[in-house]
C-alpha cells in the first residue's frame, strides 16, 4: 500500500469511468491511499464536476458514453481555467500519433490494477509539484 | 511438242472455242464445274479420248482427288496423296513439266484407262500442288490446246483454291473471334464474381475483427475489477485474510489473470490477421535488448534453478525492426524454455550473417525436447505438445502462434530443431534491415 499524502487538504482525484464497479474500485483504492476522490460516470458529468470541483488530477476513462475522455480531455486542454489540471487517460490502446492524443499527460492501458493507476496519479502529482 | 490437230465440231474458230472457254471458266464459283467444263471442251476441241481433272481442295490440302473425267477414267479412284513421293504422278507435280505416260503402265495407280496419257501440272509454279490435268492422248506429244487448257484451268483453280481457302480461313477467324468474345466475357464474369467474393470476404474479415475486438473489451472490462478487488483483497485492503482464504483469492487472482493473457493473445491473433497490428520501425543494438529480456524473466530464471547463459557474437550491427516485437517474441521463446527445461542449462545466441544480411538470435536448452511428428503442429493456436486440459505445463498455448505470426511480420521466420530427450532450439531469422511495408 502506498504512503497517504501529507497535509490536511489532501489532493482531490476525479475517477471518470462508466463502468460502476471499475470506478468505484478506483475510488475505493485512493481514498484507501488517503486520496479525496470525485466520480464521473461520462465526459459531459466530468466537465461539470472539473469546473464544480477543480480537482489536482483527472483519471479518464477513454471510451464513455454521451461525450468520451478524448473530446472532454481536448475541451478541458482548451480552456485556460482547466488546461493545467493533469489529465491520466485509462485507454484498451495508446494513441498512435499526437494529433489522436488530446493533450493527455499520462496513459495507463487497460486493464489496469488499482496499485498501478495510484502510481500514475502519485507519479503525476510530483511532476505537478516539481513543475510549479 | 506438235501443234495438234483441232476437232472443231461447233464450227467455231479456234480463237473463239478459247474465248468460250475462259468465259465458262470465269463463270464459275467452284472447281468441280471448271473441271467439268475443262474435260467436256478437252474431247470436243482436241484429240483427247479420256480426260481427268485432279485437284486438292483446301479441307484436304495434302490430297489430289478426281474433280472431273471423261471417257473411260476410274471414277472410284482413290486419289492421289501428296507426299506419296514415289507415286508417278507426284513426281510430274514436283518437276512442274508435263509427264507422259505410255500406254498400259502403272495400272492400276493411274486413273485413266489403258492408253497412254499426258500429265499436266495445274496451277504457277508456286501453286503447282493445286492438281493435275490427266489428258489420254495417241502419242508422246503434248497439243498446244491441251497444254493452254491445263494454263487457263491452273489460273482458275488456284483463284477458286485460294478463295475458298480465304473463305474457310474467315470462317475460322470469325469462330475464333465469338469464341474468344465467349471466353473474355466468362473471363470478366468470373473476374466479377471473384472480386465481389472478395469484397464480402474483406467485409467479412473487418466484421469478425471488430467483432472480436469489440468481445475482448467487453470481457476485459469486467475482468478489471475482478482483478482489481481480488488484488485488494489480497493485500488486506478489507483485513488480513486467514491462510485458507488467501490461498483461494490467490487461485482467483493466477486464474483470472490466466484469462486475461488469453483475451490479451487472442486480441493479438485478431488485430494481426486483420492487418491492424501497427509496425514501429527503429534502429536499435540487439544486446541491450537481450539484456532487457533477461532481467523481465529474472523471477523466471530464477525460480528454474537452470544455468542461463548468452552468447553475443563480436560486432554485432544495429537492427531496423521493430523492437518491442522482436522483445516478446525472444521472451516467449526464453520463457518456454524456462517452463520445459526441468534441469540443465537455457543458452541464447545472437549472430549476424553478413551475407544474407540477415540475424539470428537462437534459444537452446536441454530439456524435454519435441517429437518431430509435434514439431509443426505446436506453432498452432492453442496447442501444446500435450494440449489436455490437465496438463502439466500452463500458458495459453498461443505464445509460440503469436511468434511465428510476429515473425513474419517482421520479414522473419521462426525454425525449430528439437528432438525428444535432447532439449529444443528455437532459432528466430530476421534480417538486418526491413523493408517497409
Amino acid at each position: 500500500m502506498t504512503d497517504t499524502p501529507a497535509g490536511d487538504t489532501q489532493p482531490l482525484i476525479l475517477v471518470v469511468d462508466d463502468y460502476p464497479d471499475a470506478r468505484e474500485m478506483y475510488a475505493d483504492y485512493l481514498e484507501l491511499c488517503g486520496y479525496r476522490v470525485a466520480q464521473a460516470g461520462n465526459g459531459a458529468e466530468a466537465l461539470e464536476q472539473v469546473h464544480a470541483l477543480r480537482p489536482d488530477v483527472i483519471l479518464m476513462d477513454m471510451s464513455l458514453p454521451i461525450m468520451d475522455g478524448w473530446e472532454a480531455t481536448r475541451r478541458l486542454k482548451a480552456d485556460e481555467r482547466t488546461r493545467a489540471i493533469p489529465v491520466v487517460a485509462l485507454t484498451g490502446h495508446p494513441p498512435e500519433s499526437q494529433g489522436q492524443s488530446a493533450g493527455c499527460d499520462a496513459y495507463v492501458l487497460k486493464p489496469c490494477l488499482p496499485e498501478e493507476l495510484t502510481e500514475q496519479v502519485q507519479r503525476v502529482l510530483g511532476q505537478r509539484r516539481a513543475a510549479g | 511438242l506438235t501443234s495438234g490437230i483441232i476437232l472443231n465440231s461447233a464450227q467455231q474458230s479456234p480463237s473463239e472455242a478459247r474465248l468460250e472457254l475462259v468465259e465458262r471458266l470465269l463463270g464459275c464459283e467452284a472447281p468441280e464445274p471448271c473441271a467439268q467444263a475443262a474435260v467436256e471442251w478437252l474431247a470436243h476441241h482436241t484429240r483427247t479420248r479420256a480426260s481427268a481433272c485432279l485437284a486438292a481442295m483446301p479441307e484436304h490440302p495434302q490430297r489430289l482427288s478426281v474433280l472431273a473425267s471423261h471417257g473411260p477414267a476410274r471414277a472410284q479412284w482413290a486419289g492421289l496423296e501428296l507426299d506419296d513421293t514415289a507415286h508417278p504422278l507426284a513426281q510430274v507435280l514436283g518437276c512442274h513439266q508435263p509427264g507422259w505416260f505410255p500406254a498400259g503402265c502403272g495400272q492400276p495407280t493411274l486413273p485413266l484407262g489403258q492408253e497412254g496419257f499426258f500429265a499436266v501440272p495445274l496451277g504457277r509454279q508456286a501453286s503447282a500442288r493445286v492438281g493435275l490435268l490427266l489428258a489420254a492422248l495417241p502419242g508422246p506429244e503434248l497439243p498446244a490446246d491441251v497444254a493452254w487448257l491445263a494454263c487457263c484451268l491452273g489460273a482458275q483453280l488456284s483463284r477458286l483454291y485460294e478463295s475458298r481457302l480465304l473463305q474457310r480461313l474467315q470462317a475460322l477467324s470469325s469462330e475464333f473471334e465469338s469464341r474468344l468474345q465467349a471466353v473474355t466475357t466468362e473471363l470478366a464474369e468470373q473476374n466479377e464474381r471473384l472480386r465481389r467474393q472478395a469484397l464480402q470476404l474483406e467485409q467479412a474479415c473487418a466484421a469478425r475483427s471488430q467483432f472480436l475486438a469489440n468481445v475482448s473489451h467487453e470481457l476485459r472490462t469486467p475482468l478489471n475489477a475482478m482483478l482489481g478487488y481480488t488484488r485488494m483483497l489480497l493485500q488486506g485492503v478489507s483485513g488480513e485474510l486467514n491462510p485458507s482464504q488467501h490461498r483461494s483469492v490467490d487461485r482467483i487472482d493466477s486464474n483470472g489473470r490466466h484469462l486475461l493473457q488469453l483475451i490479451n493473445d487472442i486480441l493479438d491473433i485478431t488485430r494481426i490477421e486483420a492487418g491492424r497490428m501497427p509496425l514501429h520501425l527503429g534502429r536499435f543494438p540487439l544486446p541491450a535488448l537481450l539484456r532487457e529480456v533477461l532481467a523481465e524473466l529474472e523471477p523466471l530464471i530464477a525460480r528454474s534453478r537452470l544455468v542461463v547463459s548468452v552468447a553475443l557474437a563480436p560486432g554485432l550491427p544495429r537492427l531496423y525492426s521493430d523492437r518491442q516485437k522482436i522483445k516478446r517474441i525472444i521472451i516467449n521463446l526464453l520463457s518456454n524454455a524456462l517452463k520445459f527445461t526441468p534441469q540443465g542449462s537455457v543458452r541464447v545466441c545472437a549472430e549476424y550473417h553478413p551475407a544474407p544480411g540477415s540475424f539470428t538470435v537462437s534459444v537452446e536448452d536441454t530439456g524435454i525436447g519435441i517429437r518431430p511428428e509435434d514439431q509443426e503442429r505446436i506453432f498452432e493456436d492453442f496447442q501444446q505438445v500435450d494440449s489436455s486440459p490437465t496438463r502439466a505445463y500452463g500458458g495459453t498455448g498461443l505464445g509460440l502462434s503469436i511468434s511465428r505470426r510476429l515473425a513474419h511480420m517482421l520479414e522473419g521466420r521462426l525454425t525449430l530443431h528439437s528432438a525428444p530427450g535432447q532439449g529444443s532450439t528455437f532459432t528466430l531469422h530476421l534480417p538486418r534491415r526491413m523493408r517497409r511495408p
